[in-house]
C-alpha cells in the first residue's frame, strides 16, 4: 500500500524532502542564529504592527512611532495587507512562538508555496514533471532564497508566480478556481505602494504574448468568453473587486499630491509632485549592472554577497538545447526578458527616457535590478527548462543516434568542467554536480534509469550538489547580525509613551540625515531646528500653553522657533492660514512663563485609550487651555472635545493642537476617513474569500476528478 | 537549402543573432560602458591607507593589495581609456606588496599605451625599481624620459582619469596643490637618483649636464645639484671646481656630511692630508646626529602622483 502511495505522491514526497534540504541548508536564519537583514528588517516590523492591531480588530492607518507619527498607508502597501496568508503569523504566534520566528517560518511556507506554484506552472507549460520538479528545485536554491532575508522582493515574487500559474490555468482550461486565483494574486500585487513592477511585466507580457501567439488568442479568447457566459455574477463582482483593490494606492498617490507626506531618500530633487517619484540621478542599479557586478565583480565584493545565483545546472540544460530546434516559447521567453531589460536601461536606448518623461508611474521606479529576482530568474529557469524539452524532444526523434547525444552530452561537461577550472571555482560542489549531472544524462540518453525514483535521485543530487556547498559557504562567510535580544523587534506598539527619550533618541536620528519617509512638516522642523533642541522638546507629547502665535507658511523663522524650543516658552506657533476663527491667548488671568509640559497622567490628565488610529484624554483644567499634541499633524485627522468636532491647528510646523475648555471634557483624536477603513476592511475581507473559494473549488474539483 | 535551413533553425544560431545585436548597437555597448563604470566605482577600494607613502611595507595590507590589484586589472579590461592608469596602479599596489617584477612589468605595459606616454609618474617609479635592482642604465633612460614630461599635461591627465579621480574623491585631503607639490619634489626626486646613477656609472660629463638641467629647472634645493656637481669635479679630478660647488652645496645646507667628505678628498687630493682629516671627522659628526645625507634621500617610494 506504502508503494502505491508512494507512486502517485512521488513528486509531493520529492518536494517535501528537498525543502528539507532547504530548511537545513537554510537553518541558521530558521532558527534565528541570523537575523532577518536590510530591508527585511523594515518590512518584519511594519507587518508585525500590522498584523499585531489586526489581531486587536484595529486597521492601522497611523503609524505614531515612526518619525513622531506618519500615515501608515504607505507601510501598509508596501507589506501588501491584502495578502490573507499573513493570518498564519496571527496562529503561529498564538502557538506561541515568538513574532520573529514566527514571521521567519512564515516566510519559509510562503517561499515554498511559491515554488510549488512555479512547479505548477512547469507543468503547465513542459507537461513532464521532471522538467517541472527540476525547475522547482533551480528556483528553491537559487538566489532568491538569501533575498527572503534581507530583502522584500520574494513579497512581489511569489504572488507573481502563483498569478501566472493561474493565468495559464486559467486559459488552457477555465475552471472557477483559475479565475479566483488569478483575481485574488492580483488583488495582492495590484494594492502593492507601487503595483508597477508587475504591471508594467503583465502589460509587456501581454503584447509580446499576443504577438507570439496571434493564432492562440480567438481559442484563448473563446475560452474566456465560455467561462463568462456561465459565470457572470463571479466575473463581475471579481472584476468589481479587481478595480476597487487599484484604490488604496490611488488614495496613498493622492495623499502624495497633497505633499504632506514626503520621501527625501527617494524623492531627492525630483521635480515631480508626487513623492513616491525618483529623480533620474538617485535611479539605482540597472538590470544590467546588477548581472556584471554579480558576474564579472564577484571577486572584488565583500565575502557574503550572494545576489545572483542559480544552480549551475540550469546553465548545463541551457547548453544541452542550444543545437536542438529552437522553439516559440524559448523566443518567447528571451524576448521577454530582453524588453523587460532594455525598458529598464537608463543610458541604453532612449526607451527608458522617453517613458519616463511621458508616463507618469515610470518616474516611480528606482531599484531597476528588482525584476531580476520578480521575473527575470523564473523566466530564466523556464528558459532552460525548455532547453530540456527541445533536448528531449530530438532525443525522440533522433533516438538511433543515442551515441551522438552521449557524446553532445560529454563535451557540454567537459566545457562545464574546464570552466569552473578555468575560473577557480574552489567549490567541490560544482565538481561533483558536473559528474553526477553527466551521470544522470548519460543514463537518461541511454534509457537505462527506468526507476522514477532513481531520476529523481540522481537529479536531485545533480542539482543539490552546488547550491548546497554554496550556501554552506555563504553562511560560514557571514557573522550573526545582531548580538542585541530578540524580542529587540518585539516592541509593544499599543502603548503611548508620555516621556521617553531613549525611544525618541533613537527614532530621530543624532545628526542631521535624510529621512526615508515621514510628514513634510516633521521633515522640513527636523531639517532646520538643531536635533539636541528638537529632542529635548520632543521629550514629552502632550504640552499645554496659553499662547499661540500666528506664522506665515512660507516663511517660517526656525531660528525663533529653535529659541522658543530652548526657552520652553508659554507659547505655540500656528500658521495664520488656519481655518476657523483663530483664537490665540486663553482666558487664564495667570498664564505661567514656560509651557507646562505633561510628564505623567494625573487628575488632570488621563488617557483614557490609545491605539494606531485614535487617542481618547480625560482632561480637568481650571481655564481654557491650548493642547499641543506632538505627533504629526495630517489632515485626514479629526477631533472632538466632549462629542463636537473642534478644529486641529498645525501647531509649532509639524504637530497637532487643539483648543481644550475649562473644566472636564472628553477629547477624541482620530485619523482617517471611514471611506478609507471600508474599502481596506472590504478589500481584505474580499480576499480571504477569494482565498477560500480557491481552495474549495480546489477540493471540490479533486473530488469530482477523484470520482470519474 | 536543407542543411541552411537545418542551421538557421537551431537556438544557438537565434540566440548568437540576439547576442551579436545587443552586444554592436551602440546604445547597448553604451549601457553596458556606463554599468562597468558606475560598478568600478562603486566597488573601488578603500585606499586610504596609501596616503603614507613614507611607510615601509610591512605597513600595507596584503589583503587590501591584492583586491585593489584585482581591481585594477578589472578597470584595465574593462575601460580601455584608463588603461595607462588602471596599470599604473597595478604597478604601484604590487610595488607596496614587494614584489618588484610585477611592479615592473606593470609600469612598463602603461608607458606601452598612448596615453600613458605623456604620464611622468610610470617612468619616475620604472627609474626607481631599476635603480634599487642596481640596473643604472635603465634607470637613467627612465628618468631621462620622465623629466621631459609636463607637469600641466601630467596634472589634465590626472584629474580627467576616471582611476585617479576615484583616489581623489575617496580623500578629502587630497588636492590639486597636494598633486602640484608632490609632482615637484618628485622631479627632484628624479634628478638626484639621474645625477646618484651617473655617478655610479661614471658618466661625469653627463653628469654636469644633468646638473646645469637641474639647475635651471629651478626646483630648489639648489645645492644637491651643486654637490653633485662637485662630485662630479672630483672624480674628473678638478679639485679646484669641485671645491667651489662643494662650499655652494655647503653654503645651501651645512649639514651636508657627504659633501663635506668630498671636500676633505679633494684636500686629500691635494695634498693636504691634515686639513683633509678635519673634515672627515666633522663629517662624521654629522652624519651620526643626522645620518647620511645622500644615501637617505636614494630610496624614494614610488608614487601614483
Amino acid at each position: 500500500m506504502w508503494r502505491k502511495i508512494y507512486d502517485i505522491y512521488i513528486v509531493p514526497f520529492w518536494i517535501i524532502v528537498t525543502f528539507g534540504f532547504w530548511v537545513f541548508a537554510l537553518k541558521g536564519f530558521l532558527t534565528l542564529q541570523f537575523l532577518p537583514t536590510g530591508d527585511a528588517t523594515s518590512y518584519l516590523e511594519h507587518t508585525k504592527y500590522f498584523i499585531e492591531n489586526m489581531a486587536r480588530g484595529k486597521l492601522p492607518l497611523w503609524d505614531p512611532f515612526w518619525y513622531q507619527g506618519v500615515p501608515n498607508d504607505f507601510f501598509l502597501r508596501r507589506i501588501g495587507i491584502f495578502n490573507p496568508f499573513y493570518s498564519i503569523i496571527i496562529l503561529l504566534e498564538s502557538l506561541g512562538l515568538p513574532y520573529v520566528l514566527a514571521w521567519v517560518w512564515f516566510w519559509m511556507g510562503y517561499y515554498l508555496s511559491g515554488m510549488i506554484a512555479f512547479y505548477l506552472l512547469s507543468m503547465r507549460l513542459f507537461n513532464n514533471r521532471f522538467i517541472a520538479y527540476a525547475g522547482y528545485l533551480l528556483l528553491l536554491f537559487s538566489a532568491s532564497t538569501v533575498r527572503l532575508f534581507n530583502s522584500f522582493e520574494m513579497l512581489i515574487t511569489i504572488p507573481i508566480i502563483w498569478f501566472f500559474y493561474f493565468l495559464v490555468a486559467f486559459s488552457q482550461t477555465p475552471r472557477k478556481q483559475f479565475f479566483l486565483g488569478m483575481v485574488l494574486f492580483f488583488i495582492i500585487l495590484a494594492s502593492t505602494y507601487i503595483p508597477f513592477y508587475f504591471l508594467t511585466f503583465f502589460v509587456l507580457f501581454l503584447f509580446l504574448f499576443s504577438l507570439f501567439y496571434a493564432r492562440e488568442i480567438p481559442i484563448i479568447i473563446s475560452r474566456y468568453a465560455g467561462f463568462f457566459r456561465v459565470n457572470k455574477v463571479l466575473v463581475i463582482i471579481s472584476l468589481g473587486v479587481v478595480f476597487l483593490s487599484f484604490l488604496p494606492g490611488a488614495v496613498l498617490m493622492c495623499h502624495s499630491f497633497k505633499q504632506e507626506i514626503v520621501l527625501p531618500l527617494r524623492h531627492g530633487d525630483s521635480s515631480s509632485q508626487i513623492a513616491f517619484s525618483v529623480p533620474p540621478s538617485t535611479l539605482q542599479w540597472s538590470v544590467v549592472e546588477e548581472l556584471l557586478d554579480s558576474f564579472c565583480f564577484w571577486d572584488l565584493k565583500p565575502k557574503g554577497s550572494l545576489n545572483v545565483y542559480v544552480p549551475f545546472f540550469a546553465c548545463v540544460i541551457f547548453g544541452l538545447g542550444l543545437f536542438c530546434r529552437i522553439s516559440r516559447l524559448s523566443i518567447f521567453l528571451l524576448v521577454c526578458a530582453l524588453s523587460l531589460i532594455c525598458i529598464f536601461l537608463p543610458s541604453g536606448p532612449p526607451i527608458y527616457d522617453f517613458l519616463y518623461n511621458h508616463v507618469f508611474f515610470f518616474k516611480t521606479f528606482r531599484n531597476f535590478h528588482f525584476f531580476i529576482w520578480f521575473v527575470l530568474v523564473p523566466i530564466y529557469i523556464l528558459f532552460a527548462s525548455e532547453h530540456w524539452r527541445m533536448f528531449e524532444s530530438s532525443l525522440l526523434k533522433n533516438s538511433e543516434k543515442n551515441k551522438y547525444f552521449l557524446l553532445y552530452v560529454l563535451i557540454i561537461h567537459v566545457l562545464v568542467f574546464i570552466y569552473f577550472w578555468s575560473i577557480g571555482d574552489d567549490k567541490w560542489g560544482s565538481y561533483l554536480m558536473v559528474i553526477l549531472s553527466f551521470v544522470f544524462w548519460s543514463l537518461l540518453i541511454q534509457r537505462r534509469l527506468h526507476s522514477d525514483t532513481w531520476k529523481f535521485v540522481l537529479l536531485t543530487a545533480a542539482i543539490l550538489a552546488q547550491p548546497m556547498d554554496i550556501y554552506s559557504s555563504f553562511f560560514h562567510s557571514l557573522t550573526p547580525p545582531y548580538h542585541g535580544p530578540v524580542g529587540s523587534y518585539d516592541m509593544a506598539f499599543n502603548k503611548l509613551r508620555f516621556e521617553d527619550p531613549i525611544f525618541l533618541n533613537d527614532k530621530i536620528p543624532s545628526e542631521k540625515a535624510t529621512l526615508y519617509y515621514t510628514t513634510a512638516s516633521f521633515n522640513a522642523l527636523f531639517q532646520n531646528i538643531d536635533n539636541k533642541i528638537l529632542n529635548r522638546y520632543l521629550r514629552n507629547k502632550f504640552i499645554f500653553v496659553d499662547h499661540l502665535q500666528p506664522v506665515t507658511r512660507h516663511n517660517i523663522d526656525f531660528n525663533s522657533l529653535g529659541k522658543h524650543f530652548i526657552r520652553e516658552d508659554n507659547l505655540a506657533f500656528i500658521f495664520g492660514d488656519a481655518s476657523g476663527a483663530l483664537k490665540t491667548n486663553s482666558i487664564d488671568p495667570s498664564p505661567d512663563v514656560k509651557m507646562q509640559r505633561i510628564s505623567n497622567e494625573g487628575s488632570s490628565f488621563r488617557v483614557l485609550s490609545f491605539d494606531a488610529n485614535d487617542l481618547k484624554l480625560a482632561v480637568n483644567i481650571p481655564y481654557e487651555k491650548f493642547l499641543v499634541y506632538n505627533d504629526s499633524y495630517d489632515s485626514y485627522w479629526r477631533a472632538t472635545v466632549n462629542g463636537r468636532a473642534t478644529p486641529i491647528y498645525q501647531t509649532n510646523i509639524a504637530f497637532k493642537g487643539i483648543w481644550v475648555p475649562q473644566g472636564k471634557s472628553i477629547i477624541e483624536f482620530h485619523y482617517g476617513f471611514w471611506w478609507q477603513y471600508v474599502l481596506n476592511i472590504f478589500l481584505l475581507a474580499a480576499s480571504f474569500i477569494l482565498f477560500f473559494g480557491l481552495v474549495w473549488f480546489c477540493i471540490k474539483s479533486q473530488v469530482l476528478e477523484g470520482k470519474s | 537549402m536543407k542543411y541552411i535551413k537545418f542551421i538557421l533553425t537551431r537556438a544557438i544560431f537565434t540566440y548568437l543573432v540576439f547576442f551579436l545585436a545587443l552586444w554592436y548597437i551602440p546604445w547597448f555597448y553604451m549601457a553596458r560602458a556606463h554599468s562597468i563604470a558606475q560598478i568600478l566605482t562603486r566597488l573601488t577600494p578603500q585606499i586610504d591607507y596609501f596616503e603614507d607613502f613614507v611607510k615601509p611595507h610591512e605597513h600595507f595590507d596584503a589583503d587590501k593589495l591584492n583586491l585593489c590589484i584585482n581591481y585594477h586589472k578589472r578597470t584595465a579590461h574593462f575601460i580601455p581609456l584608463e588603461k595607462s592608469e588602471a596599470y599604473q596602479m597595478t604597478g604601484y599596489c604590487y610595488a607596496l606588496l614587494g614584489d618588484p617584477s610585477n611592479a615592473e612589468k606593470y609600469y612598463q605595459m602603461s608607458t606601452k599605451v598612448q596615453s600613458g606616454q605623456n604620464y611622468f609618474w610610470p617612468c619616475y617609479n620604472l627609474g626607481i625599481l631599476a635603480f634599487r635592482d642596481g640596473d643604472y642604465n635603465k634607470a637613467v633612460d627612465q628618468f631621462q624620459k620622465a623629466l621631459v614630461l609636463e607637469e600641466d599635461v601630467n596634472h589634465w591627465l590626472w584629474r580627467h582619469s576616471k582611476v585617479f579621480n576615484d583616489v581623489r574623491v575617496s580623500d578629502p585631503k587630497i588636492s590639486d596643490d597636494h598633486f602640484i607639490e608632490n609632482f615637484k619634489e618628485s622631479r627632484k626626486q628624479a634628478y638626484i637618483l639621474l645625477m646618484e646613477s651617473k655617478v655610479r656609472l661614471k658618466s661625469y660629463a653627463q653628469l654636469f649636464k644633468v646638473v646645469s638641467l637641474g639647475l635651471k629647472d629651478n626646483l630648489g634645493e639648489d645645492d644637491i645639484f651643486y654637490y653633485y656637481g662637485g662630485v662630479g669635479d672630483y672624480y674628473l679630478g678638478n679639485y679646484k671646481e669641485a671645491l667651489m660647488f662643494l662650499h655652494l652645496a655647503l653654503r645651501g645646507n651645512p649639514n651636508n656630511s657627504d659633501a663635506i667628505i668630498f671636500i676633505g678628498k679633494c684636500v686629500e687630493g691635494m695634498g693636504r692630508q691634515d686639513l683633509a682629516q678635519e673634515f672627515y671627522d666633522q663629517a662624521e659628526i654629522i652624519k651620526q646626529r643626522d645620518g647620511p645625507f645622500i644615501e637617505k634621500r636614494l630610496n624614494p617610494p614610488v608614487r601614483f602622483f
